[in-house]
């Protein structure tokens, strides 16, 4: 291992600032494949700034000149400045100003952080790292503290100190958890977002697939997945039949019924890569005789908000889309279908951004799950889940919303062989796709995902199912969130565990619909298809 | 000997320590409604924080969502603040150096209270029966105690800072001045405590000089450089990062633990209403924030859709 960074690397050292070995990485018991690193090609490297570690999430162009250079520092000053006003950031003001102000540098919150566990303690993962940089240009830039320099030491400030923060704070899944283990409250988290969000804000930098492909789609056409509301509609009709011929259980999904009790908003994504799990919403409202509908007003079928990653005004607008589709129909609330940064978006981070009138009761889909399943509406033969099954607590549902229980209540039971993931609940570990890793691959993010930020997440799946990691026994991680799934889908496909240690993965509804004695068995899926 | 001076640092530290708290919780509390940003558990949810859960497990968790308890809520706070819990469980080897420190400084604390109370018994001419007399017996446990945590556990913390290279790695000129001035003021407090027949009665008569501006002379020059060199600290720890011992209150309360619903409470809609409306100017081309049009006029603008 090399020489563990210092904070003044960052204005001083050329090229790559971190590389991680494999032999640093953690140990899986399972047969892993890492994917190769591939170093950035000369293209990228003369147009964007590649100065971190070989991966590139943010491409801020490379300035050619002096000048650019000193512009790319001055554009970036005056973005932070805006960030400690309260007019232009009064969302996060007092959380950012109080984690620049009252870090103890104790390090305590370091062997919280999934990424610095996996990668082996490479220092760029400390979760202090970043903040610790960011914080020092603050007390000598911002908020121009006497002797800041000598105080707490000048780590230069520069093109490359900028470039690099930028990038570094997409090396962080904002799962909070170094946050939850900080005995004065700073959240490494949030800073890593209020960086990112400086650069779209004020730069207008950020990834693409968050940005132009993520919420400016979904502001222009109803959703990232480039879905306009006919053919969501169309999509959904086919699930309908499709799911209704192989379950045998008719059912129907009802589209904007005014005055329904509730609206239910799904991730789009999941209407294409996981359409079981829409047509298991649907059997189970359906079976429960729920007065419920989707809507298909713009973005109100989507309901991921990206904003929720990089960018406040973009979180805005995307909230009051959905909660205008809420009021235009009618319903009594709006329930989040399995999505985990949707939840926290809408029902908790937006409560503070609608107006009033706007402010329709918003809630997660678990609770009125397991109020069905445990309610005996439905009948449920539990040997058909009688299989190894472990839960994935998603962050933003469980470590940010405080929503634990329901979900075990429904897994404990109808499923026998349900056991926890060490730990759990609200300490659990993030899958390694947050903050919106899971959607993107390219530049080596589908080798990050794979060999580090996952890697954590992966041990933990293995010890729940350390008895019986062979092929020979049907496993499923459940996991209920389209994030998480994406990322846990990538891995397992990776390696092909699926074919090696039989280990399949899916949401919560999936469970329930399978144990159902009126839907035919085998709604869960062991073979890829 | 003439102590004028050490009395008008005295009096100049306390103005000065109570100030900065005071500006720091104003301009804290000044600051415009923020969006929750919660993170579990929530320790006055007091039926499910023992397993991080809340109030939005149940559906239609509005209709009967169980009131936050302060009790509870206080407790979590106190556990965290007397005990250091969270360090005690992600950073053991830390906190066995950081714990006597901050007890050494929580007793000397206790002390200064104690000294008050018997101070202001004196001034009111109460005669020092069995109660002040303990008191006063505690005020000399408390301090030597305290004196002997702030040197230990801050030999243990300026030790760890220069032998752990990830620790060092993070370590300001700031940490070792601190530190150093904390174990210099438990060293010059623990030879005044061993100089003298009672520090207790020294800092007993201090503070009854204090509160009655009546500057009387001191005996031992330790216990007057003790004094300004305590009060100069005092006037310095809320200033800088050290000052979470109060604005941890804040950290947990107003941002941790906020889960208050916005629907219960109209004082919070009312900020909305305000902040909607402050002016927006980030310049990136999604937002086009001009200083004039509000968050409300730029969170209703679809960028991806003609102006009207
Ligand atoms: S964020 Fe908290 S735990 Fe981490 S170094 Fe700062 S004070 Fe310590
Ligand atoms: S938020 Fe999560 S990923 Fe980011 S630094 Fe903290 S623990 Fe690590």
């Amino acid at each position: 291992m090399k020489a563990p960074l210092n904070l003044r690397d960052v204005s001083t050292v050329r090229g790559n600032l971190a590389d991680i070995a494999e032999e640093d990485l953690i140990q899986l018991p399972i047969d892993m494949e890492n994917i190769p690193w591939k170093p950035l090609g000369e293209e990228a490297k003369d147009k964007y700034c590649c100065l971190l570690d070989d991966m590139l999430v943010l491409q801020i162009p490379r300035p050619q000149t002096p000048r650019e250079e000193e512009e790319l520092v001055n554009r970036f000053l005056e973005g932070m400045r805006k960030l400690f006003t309260p007019e232009n950031n009064w969302t996060f003001l007092p959380m950012l100003e109080t984690s620049m102000n009252y870090c103890a540098q104790c390090n305590s919150c370091s062997d919280a952080c999934h990424l610095f566990e996996a990668s082996g303690k490479n220092e760029m993962y400390r979760p202090n790292f970043r903040s610790e940089i960011f914080r020092r240009i603050y007390k000598q830039y911002i908020a121009g503290e006497p002797f800041a320099k000598w105080r707490y030491g000048d780590i230069g400030l520069n093109w490359m100190t900028v470039a690099r923060l930028g990038e570094l704070a997409y090396r962080c899944n904002l799962c909070r958890r170094c946050a939850q283990s900080c005995p004065i409250g700073v959240d490494n988290g949030l800073i890593a977002r209020e960086i990112r969000k400086l650069f779209s804000q004020e730069l207008g930098i950020n990834p693409p697939e968050l940005h132009d492909n993520g919420s400016m789609l979904q502001l222009s056409t109803g959703s990232s997945t480039k879905m306009n509301a006919l053919v969501v509609r169309d999509n959904v009709e086919f699930i309908n039949e499709d799911f209704s011929e192989s379950t045998g259980y008719e059912f129907t999904t009802p589209w904007d019924v005014e005055g329904a009790d509730i609206l239910l908003i799904h991730n789009a994504g999941e209407i294409m890569a996981w359409p079981e799990n829409i047509a298991a919403f649907s059997i189970i409202f359906q079976a429960a005789g729920l007065s419920w509908t989707l809507s298909s007003d713009l973005a109100a079928y989507d309901s991921i908000n990206y904003g929720t990653f990089y960018d406040d005004v973009q979180f805005a607008r995307t909230a009051l889309l959905h909660a205008q589709a809420a009021k235009k129909l009618g319903v009594k609330k709006i329930v989040l279908g399995e999505c985990g940064h949707a939840h926290k978006a809408l029902t908790v981070i937006a409560d503070r951004i609608l107006p009033q009138e706007l402010n329709v009761p918003r809630e997660s889909c678990f609770p009125i799950l397991r109020d069905i399943v445990l309610s005996g509406k439905i009948r449920f033969d539990q040997t058909r889940n009688d299989f190894p099954v472990t839960l994935h607590d998603p962050c933003n549902v469980v470590r940010l919303m405080g929503i634990n229980k329901p979900q075990r209540e429904i897994l404990r039971h109808l499923c026998p062989q349900f056991r926890e993931m060490t730990p759990h609940g609200v300490e659990n570990y993030c899958c390694g796709g947050g903050s919106g890793f899971a959607i993107m691959s390219r530049n080596n993010i589908e080798a990050w995902r794979n060999n580090i930020s996952g890697r954590r997440k992966m041990r933990q799946i293995c010890g729940a199912f350390s008895e019986c990691l062979g092929p020979e026994t049907k496993k499923y991680v459940c996991a209920p969130c389209s994030n998480c799934k994406g990322q846990i889908r990538e891995i397992i496909k990776h390696s092909g565990l699926l074919e090696k240690n039989s280990l399949q993965y899916g949401g919560v509804v999936e469970l329930i619909v399978n144990a159902m004695v009126d839907v035919n068995p085998g709604f869960i899926k062991w073979e890829e298809e | 000997m003439d102590c004028t001076l050490v009395y008008l640092v005295a009096y100049a530290g306390t103005l000065a320590c109570i100030g900065a708290i005071a500006y720091k919780v104003r301009s804290y509390i000044k600051k415009p409604v923020h969006v929750r940003w919660e993170l579990y558990p929530v320790a006055h949810d007091s039926e499910r924080a023992a397993y991080g859960g809340s109030y939005l497990e149940d559906a239609d968790w509005w209709k009967n969502r169980q009131k936050p308890s302060f009790i509870a809520g206080m407790k979590g706070l106190l556990i965290e603040l007397l005990f250091l819990h969270l360090t005690l469980e992600t950073n053991t080897k830390l906190w066995y150096r950081t714990y006597p420190f901050h007890l050494g400084l929580y007793l000397l604390i206790g002390g200064i209270l104690f000294t008050c109370l018997t101070a202001v018994a004196r001034i009111m001419g109460i005669e020092p029966g069995i109660v002040l007399t303990a008191m006063g017996n505690i005020v000399q446990v408390l301090s030597v105690l305290g004196f002997l945590g702030l040197i230990a556990g801050g030999a243990g913390l300026l030790h760890r800072r220069l032998s752990q290279p990830d620790l060092k790695r993070y370590s300001t000129r700031e940490h070792f001045i601190n530190l150093c001035a904390f174990i210099l003021l438990g060293l010059i407090g623990l030879l005044t405590w061993l100089g003298n027949p009672s520090f207790f009665v020294m800092a007993r008569d201090f503070t009854v000089s204090m509160i009655t501006f009546s500057f009387a002379p001191m005996d031992s020059f330790l216990f007057s450089f003790y004094i300004t060199f305590g009060f100069i600290m005092a006037a310095y720890v809320p200033m800088t990062h050290m000052g979470h011992f109060f604005m941890k209150y804040f950290l947990y309360h107003d941002i941790r633990w906020a889960d208050q619903p916005t629907q219960d409470n109209p004082a919070t809609q009312k900020k909305i209403g305000i902040v909607l409306g402050f002016p927006v100017s980030w310049k990136a081309s999604h937002i086009q924030g001009d200083g004039k049009k509000t968050w409300a006029e730029v969170a209703t603008t679809n960028p991806t859709k003609p102006k009207e």
